[in-house]
């Protein structure tokens, strides 16, 4: 009888317990758990890209979360309701020409997402009537797709940044 | 214990049915649960209305500014929300003093901003708040484009995944309103002030100076008036922005010591340049 009426107080008090308990994923590379929703206050932590934080209390643009034995705050910036996603793209560096007499098929696109947006048609008439650039657009991102995660790292390095 | 069984079999029902469908209506408005596909589309919508604003204003070629103006974007997205977009960074050959972005990570800073600043941490703070419009997904919302599950950012994929006239026309139209929000309309005020706020916070958090922005718009604010009318016309005025800026670094704690301005490696990139 006692077990049944600790069973049922427990149940009554706690029913949300019983549900799907809120849980933030990190999506920056590292987000400190701080003690106070607050830069200043001490850090209690750092979670890693991925971790799942269950989440405790909402605050303005910080959330408080538990991370095993840690209890603190993280910023909004770095975590999101999913787990991270890898980096999605719909280029690839060999780029298409889409401008010009010689205009070669996209096979940048992937089979997916050369169904999505503009046709080339579209693009050229965009391009003729100089509403739109589109070889200026191949072109940076040309020179952004050389760009390597090591590269990223050592630039932050050099930069005391991170 | 059969009777314990079913009073807690009971009990586990009662706030299913009390609070359940609170709960789910919560969840339903509130996770917003993006697929690959969903991005793929963002990506897709961005990279058109990028091409429109090199339409606008061509791309200032210098290969070395443009992987030093990349780097730093990428180095920044590596402390934000959204690790899946290969931030993209462009410099527009135009002496305006201006910044824009386009869904999916497509972002511009003006020849004119950059001949403005005197350091890396403004850089970083003016493309931290155009990632910010990207991050925050604000053109999308101004564009209420709604796939069948209310996230916003499903509506990519709603509307320009299918096939037909009706879906294309639909398309172009919010490649041209995207267009006027950037050029003409500008974003809505509480856009402005996540963009600004939420930018100082990536770039404070990245290991840069958090008055970079506040630095950099008390410059420009008394500068020449054909360079930042265009600015002034499409955002709230500087002081507004400091002043938000500033109560944000408080708010949050940013300041301190052993912050960045990046001063050096600047002057190296740009003032070289001449």
């Amino acid at each position: 009888m006692k077990k049944t009426l600790m069973l049922l107080v427990v149940l009554l008090v706690f029913p949300h317990a019983l549900f799907a308990a809120e849980s933030v994923f990190v999506q920056s590379v590292k987000a400190k758990i701080m003690g106070e929703p607050n830069f200043k206050s001490k850090e209690l932590g750092v979670a890693q890209k991925g971790d799942k934080l269950a989440v405790t209390e909402k605050g303005d643009g910080w959330v408080k979360v538990t991370a095993g034995s840690v209890s603190g705050w993280v910023n909004k910036l770095t975590v999101g309701d999913a787990p991270p996603m890898d980096k999605v793209s719909i280029i690839t560096a060999d780029s298409a020409n889409l401008e010009g007499k010689s205009r070669k098929r996209a096979s940048a696109m992937t089979s997916a997402a050369a169904a999505r947006g503009l046709s080339d048609t579209e693009r050229k008439r965009l391009t003729d009537e100089g509403k739109a650039n589109y070889r200026d657009l191949v072109e940076m991102e040309k020179i952004a797709a050389t760009i390597g995660d090591r590269e990223i790292g050592s630039f932050a390095d050099e930069g005391g940044v991170q | 214990m059969t009777k314990a069984a079913l009073a807690a079999a009971i009990l586990l029902l009662l706030p299913s049915l009390a609070f359940g469908g609170d709960l789910r209506a919560r969840a339903h408005a509130e996770l917003q649960v993006v697929t690959t596909d969903d991005v793929k589309s963002e990506v897709a919508f961005g990279r058109e209305v990028a091409a429109m604003i090199l339409g606008k204003y061509p791309l200032y070629r210098d290969e070395s500014l443009t992987r030093y103006v990349n780097l730093v974007a990428r180095m920044l997205a590596r402390n934000s929300n959204r690790p899946e977009l290969n931030f993209t960074v462009g410099v527009l050959d135009t002496d305006m003093i201006n910044g824009f972005s386009a869904p999916g990570g497509y972002i511009f800073v003006t020849k004119g901003a950059i001949d403005a600043m005197d350091d890396e941490a403004e850089l970083a703070g003016v493309i931290a708040h155009e990632m910010m419009h990207v991050s925050q997904r604000h053109i999308v919302k101004e564009l209420n484009i709604h796939g069948s599950d209310l996230s916003p950012a499903a509506g990519f994929s709603h509307m320009i995944g299918g096939a037909g006239d009706v879906v294309k026309v639909a398309f172009v139209k919010a490649m041209d309103e995207a267009v006027n929000i950037l050029f003409e309309r500008g974003y809505k005020k509480q856009d402005e002030i996540e963009a600004d706020t939420l930018g100082t916070e990536l770039i404070a958090t990245a290991g840069y100076d958090p008055e970079a922005l506040v630095r950099y718009f008390e410059k420009i604010k008394g500068g020449q008036e054909k360079e930042t009318v265009t600015l002034k016309k499409l955002h709230p005025s500087f002081d507004e922005r400091i002043g938000w800026i500033k109560q944000a670094v408080e708010k949050n704690g940013l300041g301190g010591e052993g912050h960045k301005k990046g001063v050096e490696r600047f002057n190296g990139v740009i003032r070289k340049k001449g």
